[in-house]
């Protein structure tokens, strides 16, 4: 344990300020605590949350490992396959270029281009948008079938972070390469350190987009940018003034995305002086950016987003003051904060352990993991959408707020329903209801075509972002009907209580209460009774299936099963 | 079932109690809530006259220019600050000679003229945040605090007016993220975007015997969270079937616009209509954070809230439940008074805030603030937004704002009694 916690001190510190003293080992509680027990409990819930779903055979299998080498393995780097070259193909935008379109316009409203022209230039806008479209899902469902797979589980878990933290949208950016290149970006650095990881981000061509730096000119900056680094990505509201995003925004000015390029414009930099969080010169934005990563409340304030995403509950001060200093003086080592983390005792108390609300991803693929499935890639990308966590489209620029706020009366219902559909006992087009079913997303983006600008069409958009969740499910029904082998998993059992016991294990990430249990064992011999099988004599094979994929049904839409 | 119907009744608000206590960042502490629980303890039979009718809270996220709403046509400063996003005189819908609506709030406008409509200038708060999300929270929780003082101020009135009973179809919010205004210790909100697919499917059946067989929260082993999310399901359960069977029988008397406040504000009627006891409502409409292209966006939003608020007046008009509500309307913050170089705003202070409804008194409240006598850039607000928020309070459910923000606001008369 105590060479897990020196190894994130070997780190090469790169900012002067980042002065290399001695090192303050993490908490003292953490040496002094009795050793970490490494059992079905505490590998369980390291694999849930620094991946996703812990099956009962992974968890006996890491728990053979032993801890040491469990941890180690999650940091292997993995030679990964990313099936998509998004320098293959453009994006919607490039279909039509802004003069393009202004072109075109500008001919139209002097009645000299024919309908035909502008019918073609639109034929032309659509498609593009729609294989921009078709490439982003494509991407997504290529992360889901990862996720679900479980060749990279920490990498992939950082990364769904990291898109939650240094977030932008879909709907904003416009562009599928942006958005899949930004991911790349975050993927790549997920376990690195943090400040390639803040440079890489304030210079990513989707961000720039995003947050409007693109437009942050020296005559008027735009302060969105400037705010939201210090707001969201290094210091948390309230540890900078309203002076300090003025003069940051006016570093940032010049910074721009050009060709899905980063690119420097000096005519629009200001080169002026500026007094950033107390600090005189005439700053740039790395030079803004250095200042943000020498303040130890960066340290503090990352170390915390990170700690309250993997344990699901706020750190107290002392904790996160401790996570903060270690981060802070490791020169922002992801690595070794995690590596610190997943044997601290702290991060293994009752406080944490299966309290966590999990969050649409972490329900879906845990959900498919835990039946060894790999779902219709419908049933990912609009099962996410419904319950509020459509990847890369983050409701706002704090990403998503996590925890309770993932639960509302609808969307636990939802996911009752998605897991319906997943083991094949609840029809898509229930859940996608009759007036639903004639919508669809394309549908509208058409609409906005006609209505000639993206800006004129905003007003289509939230439509489009209400209904077209369930467009997907629509196309998926009927089409699926696994086969679960749940007969096979649960094996031979003496009891009701036997088989709903192995159902719980399988299933759920936390342990049943007695009363749950009991009201299961009662469903279990309710539902054999109808089906027609004896109390004694379960092993008929296709009924009994039936019985235990209603189970599992069942299971999954508790409020137990949306603790992870 | 057999099951005494007072018993189960009251273990089901018991478990809700515990629904929302807890935010995203895990369990509140309650304790440290500023008094507050013990000013709502009023004495048995002093309960105030909770009123029958029903407050839409309209939400502009993303900090609506109130410059750009209610335009002040009439202030040289205006047009010498906004040299390419501005309203010229001639095309906003003037209401005196300083202010006109936006062009695109025709319909808004008109209703303006029948006297519905309170336009209240400057509303804010001291020491604003320029943060969207801990403005919103200040709003939100009526407190500058935000979060961290407790509840949200719906969450707070609803204990000060209903006490411990809880009626799961009574707070409702139409839309993905129920906003943190509704967060609240006894009275979870339902929560949905389509009332149509507001239901189990599958095992309704076995569903409902864990929740009758289920026991106390304490036996369940993984503490408040699993409390939380079975008051969540509780409240799910019981108010699904109303709020869908409301929301499938309702037949608006007009076509709502396909946007998403237009859908949202045809579900708020039908909950309205449907009598099934929906007494505040929350909607939402986005798309307010113009940092560019301030004009094109912020007309196309306005055209949307047009449209959709139009369609909501002519749907509700001349019913007894629709002459009944009142719609009130806010935004985290204003924007910068003078634009930046992406023909758009940054983040700013005060904003106009918009009531409407057959009972209220229209006109103007408050004052407008100043365009040159500015806080860095910024407006400086007159009207503190917790005194609109008192009145209609007051004024709908009955409750005294001392209760609610342990100050008591001056009421400016737009709901008169």
């Amino acid at each position: 344990m105590h060479n897990l916690i020196l190894h994130t001190l070997l780190l090469t510190l790169t900012s002067p300020a980042l002065a290399q003293e001695a090192p303050t080992l993490i908490t003292k509680q953490a040496q002094d605590a009795p050793a970490l027990l490494w059992n079905a409990r505490t590998a369980e819930h390291l694999i849930n949350r620094a991946g996703f779903g812990a099956r009962p055979d992974e968890v006996d299998a890491a728990v053979a490992m032993g801890m040491e080498a469990y941890v180690d393995s999650l940091f292997v780097i993995k030679e990964m396959q990313v099936p998509l070259d998004p320098a293959d193909r453009l994006s919607g935008k490039d279909g039509m270029k802004a003069t393009e379109r202004d072109r075109l316009r500008e001919v139209r409203d002097e009645g000299m281009a024919s309908e035909e022209m502008l019918e073609a230039a639109n034929d032309k806008r659509r498609a593009m948008r729609r294989s921009d479209k078709q490439q982003l899902e494509d991407y997504t469902v290529w992360w889901f079938d990862t996720m679900i797979s479980g060749g990279d589980p920490l990498r992939d878990r950082m990364t769904l972070f990291w898109h939650g933290l240094l977030t932008s949208s879909m709907q904003d950016v416009k562009s599928s390469y942006q958005m899949i290149e930004q991911n790349h970006l975050l993927r790549n650095g997920a376990l690195g350190d943090y400040k390639s990881l803040l440079i890489g981000i304030a210079k990513n061509p989707a961000m720039l987009e995003y947050l409007d730096n693109d437009e942050n000119k020296k005559d008027a900056p735009n302060e969105n940018f400037a705010r939201e680094v210090m707001e969201l990505f290094t210091l948390g509201e309230g540890n900078y003034t309203e002076e300090d995003v003025r003069e940051a925004a006016r570093a940032f000015t010049g910074w721009r995305s050009r060709s899905s390029e980063y690119s420097f414009s000096k005519r629009q930099h200001d080169n002026g002086k500026k007094t950033f969080l107390g600090v005189k010169g005439r700053h740039d934005g790395e030079d803004i950016l250095n200042i943000l990563l020498e303040q130890e409340q960066c340290g503090d304030y990352v170390a915390g987003r990170i700690i309250s995403y993997l344990e699901g509950v706020t750190p107290s001060a002392e904790r996160q003051a401790a996570y903060g200093q270690l981060f802070y003086e490791s020169g922002y080592d992801i690595e070794g904060l995690l590596r610190t983390l997943f044997v601290d005792p702290d991060f293994y108390r009752d406080e944490v352990v299966g309290t966590r609300v999990a969050g649409p991803v972490d329900y879906l693929v845990g959900s498919a993991r835990r039946l060894e499935l790999l779902p219709p890639r419908d049933w990912l990308l609009s099962g996410s959408r419904l319950l509020g966590q459509r990847l890369f489209h983050p409701p706002s620029v704090k990403g998503w707020d996590g925890g309770m706020a993932w639960i509302t009366t609808a969307s636990l219902m939802q996911r009752g329903n998605l897991a319906g559909i997943l083991v094949g006992e609840v029809d898509p087009k229930d859940v996608a209801s009759r007036e639903l079913e004639e919508f669809d997303e394309m549908d509208a983006m058409d609409e906005m075509d006609e209505m000639g600008t993206m800006e004129d069409a905003s007003k289509q958009k939230a439509r489009g972002v209400k209904l077209g969740e369930l467009g997907g499910l629509k196309k998926m029904r009927g089409k699926w009907s696994p086969t679960l082998g749940l007969s096979r998993e649960v094996g031979r059992v003496a009891t009701s209580a036997d088989a709903v016991d192995k159902l719980l294990d399988l299933l759920l990430a936390v342990d049943a209460g007695e009363d749950t249990r009991t009201y299961l064992v009662d469903e279990y011999d309710k539902k054999c009774r109808e089906a027609g099988l004896s109390s004694r004599n379960k092993r008929n094979g296709r009924k009994r299936e039936a019985v235990l994929t209603s189970m599992a049904h069942l299971i999954l839409s508790l409020p137990e099963a949306q603790l992870n | 079932m057999t099951m005494d119907k007072h018993t189960t009744g009251q273990k089901a608000i018991d478990r809700r109690t515990l629904l929302r206590g807890f935010g995203a960042l895990g369990a509140l502490t309650f304790a440290s809530r500023k008094g507050l629980a013990a000013s709502l303890q009023v004495a048995p039979g002093l309960r105030p006259d909770a009123g029958s009718g029903t407050l839409v809270i309209l939400q502009f996220s993303g900090g609506n220019d109130g410059l750009s709403m209610i335009v002040p046509h009439g202030d040289d400063a205006y047009y010498d600050v906004r040299p390419t996003i501005a309203h010229k005189p001639g095309d906003v819908h003037k209401i005196d000679d300083y202010r006109g609506f936006n062009p695109n709030l025709t319909a808004l406008a008109k209703r303006y003229q029948s006297g519905e409509v309170a336009v209240i200038e400057g509303c804010g708060y001291e020491d604003p945040s320029k943060s969207h999300f801990k403005s919103m929270e200040i709003w939100h929780a009526a407190d500058r605090d935000g979060r961290a003082a407790g509840e949200g101020w719906v969450g707070r009135l609803s204990s000060a007016v209903w006490k411990k009973a809880v009626d799961p179809n009574r707070i409702v919010h139409v839309g993905a993220t129920t906003p943190y205004s509704l967060e609240s210790e006894h009275h979870p909100a339902a929560s949905f975007v389509f009332p149509e697919g507001y239901r189990w499917l599958g095992n309704e059946g076995g569903l409902g015997s864990y929740e009758e067989s289920d026991g106390t929260p304490k036996d369940s082993g993984s503490g408040s969270t699993l409390d939380a999310l079975r008051g969540a399901y509780s409240a799910a359960r019981e108010s699904s079937s109303a709020v869908r069977k409301a929301a499938l029988a309702y037949r608006p008397r007009v076509e709502y616009p396909n946007s998403g406040i237009g859908l949202a504000l045809g579900t708020a009627a039908a909950l309205i209509q449907g009598g099934i006891g929906s007494r505040i409502i929350s909607v939402e409409l986005g798309g307010f954070d113009t940092h560019n292209k301030q004009l094109t966006r912020h007309n196309g939003v306005m055209t949307e809230l047009d449209e959709a608020l139009a369609a909501f007046h002519a749907d509700l008009k001349g019913t007894d439940r629709g002459e009944d509500t009142t719609l009130m309307a806010f935004s985290e913050f204003g924007r910068r008074v003078a634009e930046n170089g992406s023909k758009g705003t940054d983040h700013g202070t005060a904003g106009p805030m918009l009531v409407l409804g057959k009972g209220v008194k229209g006109g103007i409240y408050g004052k407008h603030p100043s365009l040159t006598k500015l806080d860095n850039g910024n407006l400086i607000h007159t009207t503190d937004f917790r005194q609109v928020y008192s009145e209609v309070a007051a004024q709908i459910f009955g409750v005294e704002s001392k209760e609610l923000f342990g100050k008591q606001y001056k009421h400016l008369g737009f709901l008169p009694s």
